[in-house]
């Protein structure tokens, strides 16, 4: 693990306004987290913590404060430069997978690389490479909805990684998978870790998030407390 | 990344045939219906264009004035323009003159048929038309008197497949154009094309027409030619103009400046002409936009649909696009993949339209009573149009979907918390209701136009229309000597009520005769009414009906030569507010003088798109072109061949040519039967997209709403009440629809009567036709779908969610 920030978040506030009520969604909040560091978010529901990483994830706006992606202010990035930091620094693993329905395994793990312009030579060899390294290949042609949920996933962790991201991002990877399937999740995102790659993991899993370096929790939209994780490794 | 792109657009179409279908049908139907009206419009706009000297030809338009300062402006006018134009303008190059539309027999052995569509034309004819010649030499084929040149068709029909050059054809009188004799085929062209403003099958030599009445020639006073004058390229019409004050003078053509004349680019003669008297039939340039509007308001409901459509699945879409937006996509990209997936269906249904228009085409022929040939499908105009029609419905139809599916937060969409906008809703609203407002402004102009042309058959024109059978023998000098003996020989039949003769009959030509009657102040004043010269029997046969004076009468021997009737709006043109007071008023016409004996009612002997204007009914029966014989009610077919049989008898040397006047007379309304035709079947096309449509987006809305429905029939709704659920939306937005519609349909159709002289007070039921056939049809629509919802198994629907 480097000394470097990856991530500098400052005073951050967010707040979801409705036609009556304004709720606070994240509250002076402050974090960093160094180059190749596995971070476990938690809280219990509504505390903030999705939204901490989508903001992270550049999908959602901060309302105030500063956020510093390898000493580069993002907060004020417009939606060009966002997609552009998205689909080159960070992959993103959802709890629902969220694959899409339309395309195969391959097609899916492929996408980030379309995005990218990657040759199509290039793509298929680093699509089958990834595919190999989540033991998925045997499925490369399948849809989406003829796999099980943990095979689903490990395609998920796929396009996440195949474009070699610096961070991923994981909205609670492991919440729709027995524990099976679920380790073996989180023992990949661990591999990937290990390889370097810095790994921001929103958790409701005491578990999961012993597989981390550090535990950042959270509640009311404050981070309350900050513990280095009794790291698990599978 | 297009490759991914058509991927994942071909996955979705075949995943969701449904809507696929109905999208790529409905812009199909939409398109064909375009290209369609492209290719009639196209058709319309094309009239006399391959003529190779098309923007050097123009027409001389003779003016009249008339009382009150008003002008009457015809195309038909008088012959010594033609040469003294020649003469006293270098920049006319040359100049084409022809007759009025003559009727003649023709004969070749035991062949022979009456020809209504026969011109005296002069040898310039093909220096400045541009007739494909099939045969014979072009420059000299008319030079001489009792030539003819015959199209393709004619001379197939009289001469088979013989070559007709050199060979002659038995004509028989025109009247006051020719005598009967024998003319010589000089040449033969391909039929004239039927975008030609007017057309013919035969062209006789202006000279055998010269030659029968050459005095007419010097006359500015006699009305029997068109004349065409082809113009130098330097041409000025505005210098040309200036110089006629003098040239008339110069030939003393204007008597009391009444005369005048002014030049018509031969272009505008189809589509732009406001002159009367015309060679030949004309268009309308108000049914092209109506037609356009048609055809753009199709599209239009076409591309609502798929808008509709498109933003109404976004919800399905919506995660996807969440996705792509995480791992890297760009608006940009979003955009491009949806407007590719927009596009290729908007291609798929354009390959549909095209094949449709060809399956179509036939039909449409028939309906707009043209020919299209396949090169004006073909052709790179065509085509052109098309493509460019398909790319701007495309982009139209894509960039707003695309659009909305790009500007989705992913983090919305990927929380699940995401809703379509309100104002999204509101937008497919409010294409819902301008759709069927559509629908519903041409369903009832469906209405009105069917009621109007119902009407122009059952409006009681002032004469007898049934049962009247009219022998049209094309002045037949033996006929017209022995008229009376020949109407007696008719008279002793059972079934003949009344026999009648004349020289125009309701709907048929009609001469105009410089008439002079004494006006309230005692003074002779000339006019020019329309004129029939008819027999003693025509009034009483015709059912015509007098409002002053008396009809004329076998007791007056001298009405032959002294006496004059009139009708009303002749009256009233003369200043006679009450027709008794011109009853024994002077008049003269054409050498005859004497007195108005007596005033008609004012009957239609034009269409109804014409007033009726003054008419002079002058006794006359030894110029008849008609007889009019009344039958009884009774064994047509056999009445009909007894009269045949008579006339072969008196007239064996004429072809039996009869007509009803009643079908004879809505032969006038042939175009507006066209319009009538192409309206209502492309409004039904039009209702059926925006059905198509409505079927649609019933079927995502109780997709959507399948937990609701679940729930809903858990807790006890009936199916009726699912129904009424669904439904009550729909009708909501097709009532607004029709409060809409029914303003502008009442202001469009009225814009359209107006047409007609005499048309039909719009009533209200016809527009409530509308309203509830659009409502019916929306019902039906939305209840099939809502039905199939509501009868789904709830407990299915609640799992599945």
């Amino acid at each position: 693990m480097s000394t470097k920030n990856m991530i500098k978040i400052s005073n951050l506030q967010k707040y979801y306004r409705t036609e009556e009520v304004e709720t606070v969604a994240l509250n002076n909040l402050n974090i960093h987290v160094k180059e190749g560091e596995f971070v476990a978010v938690m809280g219990p529901s509504g505390c903030g913590k999705s939204t901490l990483l989508n903001i992270i994830g550049l999908l959602d706006d901060l309302d105030e404060g500063s956020y510093l992606f390898n000493d580069i202010e993002v907060a004020k990035f417009k939606e060009r430069g966002r997609s552009d930091l998205r689909k080159h620094n960070i992959g993103f693993v959802f709890q629902s997978f969220n694959l899409i329905d339309e395309l195969t395994v391959f097609e899916n793990v492929e996408l980030p690389l379309v995005y990218t312009n990657v040759p199509a030579a290039e793509r298929k060899r680093r699509v089958e490479e990834v595919l190999e390294k989540v033991q998925i290949m045997h499925r490369r042609n399948h849809f989406p909805q003829q796999l099980s949920g943990g095979q689903q996933q490990r395609v998920a962790v796929a396009r996440a990684v195949v474009n070699n991201p610096k961070l991923i991002l994981a909205d609670e990877p492991t919440g729709n998978l027995d524990s099976n399937n679920g380790n073996e999740v989180m023992q990949l995102l661990t591999e990937l870790n290990e390889a370097g790659t810095t790994i921001v993991m929103v958790t409701h899993s005491e578990h999961d998030a012993k597989f981390s370096d550090r535990v950042i929790r959270m509640l009311d939209g404050q981070v309350i407390m900050e513990t280095s994780a009794l790291k698990q490794n599978g | 990344m297009i490759k991914n792109y058509i991927k994942i657009a071909w996955r979705n179409l075949w995943k969701n045939k449904g809507y696929s279908s109905i999208n790529i049908i409905g812009l199909a139907i939409g398109l064909a219906c375009c290209l369609l009206i492209v290719l009639y419009i196209h058709d319309e706009l094309s009239y006399d264009k391959y003529h190779v000297n098309k923007d050097r030809i123009y027409r001389v338009i003779n003016s009249w004035e008339e009382k009150e300062q008003t002008t009457r402006n015809d195309v038909w006018g008088v012959a010594p323009i033609g040469p003294a134009l020649k003469a006293d303008f270098p920049e006319v190059k040359n100049v084409v003159q022809f007759s009025g539309v003559t009727s003649i027999s023709l004969k070749n052995k035991e062949k022979v048929f009456q020809e209504e569509r026969v011109f005296f034309m002069d040898s310039t004819a093909f220096d400045v038309f541009s007739w494909k010649v099939l045969a014979g030499n072009p420059k000299t084929a008319l030079t001489v008197p009792y030539t003819a040149v015959l199209t393709a068709s004619m001379a197939k029909k009289y001469f088979g497949n013989e070559n007709p050059i050199g060979k002659t054809l038995e004509g028989g009188l025109a009247a006051g154009r020719a005598n009967p004799g024998l003319y010589k085929v000089t040449a033969v062209i391909e039929d004239v094309p039927s975008n030609s403003h007017f057309t013919f099958d035969a062209l006789l030599s202006m000279s055998t027409f010269k030659q029968a009445r050459s005095d007419i020639f010097d006359s500015w006073g006699y009305v029997d030619f068109y004349t065409y004058v082809l113009v130098s390229d330097q041409f000025n019409l505005a210098n040309f103009n200036k110089k006629i004050p003098q040239f008339l003078k110069k030939h003393g053509a204007s008597k009391e400046d009444k005369f005048n004349f002014y030049l018509e680019p031969m272009l505008d003669a189809y589509m732009h002409s406001a002159a009367g008297r015309q060679p030949g039939v004309t268009g309308s340039v108000q049914n092209l936009y109506i037609f356009a509007i048609i055809g753009l308001f199709i599209l239009f409901i076409a591309c609502v649909n798929f808008m509709n459509l498109a933003t109404s699945r976004s919800m399905e879409r919506a995660k996807e696009v969440g996705v792509r937006k995480a791992i890297g996509a760009n608006h940009r990209n979003l955009i491009l993949q949806f407007m590719c997936e927009s596009l290729a269906l908007v291609f798929i249904a354009a390959l549909l339209a095209l094949l449709l228009v060809i399956i179509l085409l036939p039909s449409m022929e028939a309906f707009a009573g043209k020919n299209f040939a396949w090169s004006s499908l073909f052709n790179m105009t065509t085509l052109s149009i098309f493509l460019a029609i398909v790319t701007i419905t495309g982009i139209i139809a894509a960039s707003y979907p695309a659009f909305i599916l790009a500007r989705f937060k992913p983090v919305e969409v990927l929380k699940g918390t995401f809703k379509t906008a309100a104002g999204g809703q509101f937008l497919r609203k409010g294409l819902v209701v301008f759709q069927f407002g559509l629908s519903i402004v041409l369903i009832a102009g469906t209405c009105i136009v069917f009621s109007q042309l119902h009407n122009l058959q059952h409006t009681n024109l002032g004469f007898q229309q049934d049962q009247m059978l009219v022998i049209d023998y094309n002045f037949d000098n033996d006929v017209n000597k022995n008229l009376e003996a020949i109407k007696n020989k008719f008279k002793r039949d059972k079934d003949v009520i009344a026999v009648s003769s004349s020289r125009s009959v309701p709907g048929a030509f009609f001469p105009n005769a410089g008439t002079e009657i004494e006006s309230t102040e005692g003074k002779m004043t000339i006019l020019s009414p329309a004129l029939f010269e008819v027999d003693i029997d025509f009034i009483p046969n015709m059912g015509i009906e007098m409002v002053a004076g008396r009809a004329y009468s076998r007791d007056f021997p001298a009405d032959s030569a002294h006496s004059l009737i009139i009708n009303e709006a002749a009256a009233k043109l003369w200043g006679y507010s009450n027709p008794q007071e011109i009853i024994g008023k002077r008049f003269t016409q054409w050498g005859k003088e004497g007195q108005v004996i007596g005033v008609v009612k004012d009957f239609n002997y034009l269409s109804l798109h014409n007033k009726v204007e003054a008419l002079a009914l002058r006794l006359e029966p030894w110029s008849s072109k008609f007889i009019t014989i009344k039958l009884q009610q009774g064994n047509l077919p056999e009445t009909i061949a007894r009269i045949e049989k008579i006339w072969t008898g008196v007239a064996p040397q004429i072809p039996f040519n009869y007509t009803f006047l009643d079908q004879s007379f809505r032969r006038q309304y042939e175009a507006d039967y066209r319009f009538q035709r192409i309206f209502t079947t492309f409004s039904g096309f039009a209702l059926f997209i925006a059905c198509l449509g409505l079927l649609g987006l019933v079927t995502y809305t109780a997709q959507q709403r399948t937990k609701e429905i679940g729930i809903r029939k858990v807790l006890g709704s009936s199916v009726f009440g699912i129904i009424q659920l669904l439904s009550i939306d729909f009708i909501k937005l097709v009532i607004i629809a029709i409060c809409i519609a029914i303003p502008v349909a009442y202001w469009a159709m009225n814009k359209w009567l107006n047409n007609f002289a005499y048309h039909i007070d719009m009533q209200w039921w016809m527009f409530a036709i509308a309203g509830v056939s659009a409502l019916v049809i929306a019902f039906v629509t939305v209840s099939y779908q809502a039905l199939k919802a509501a009868r789904a198994n709830p407990v299915k629907s609640l799992r599945d969610q």
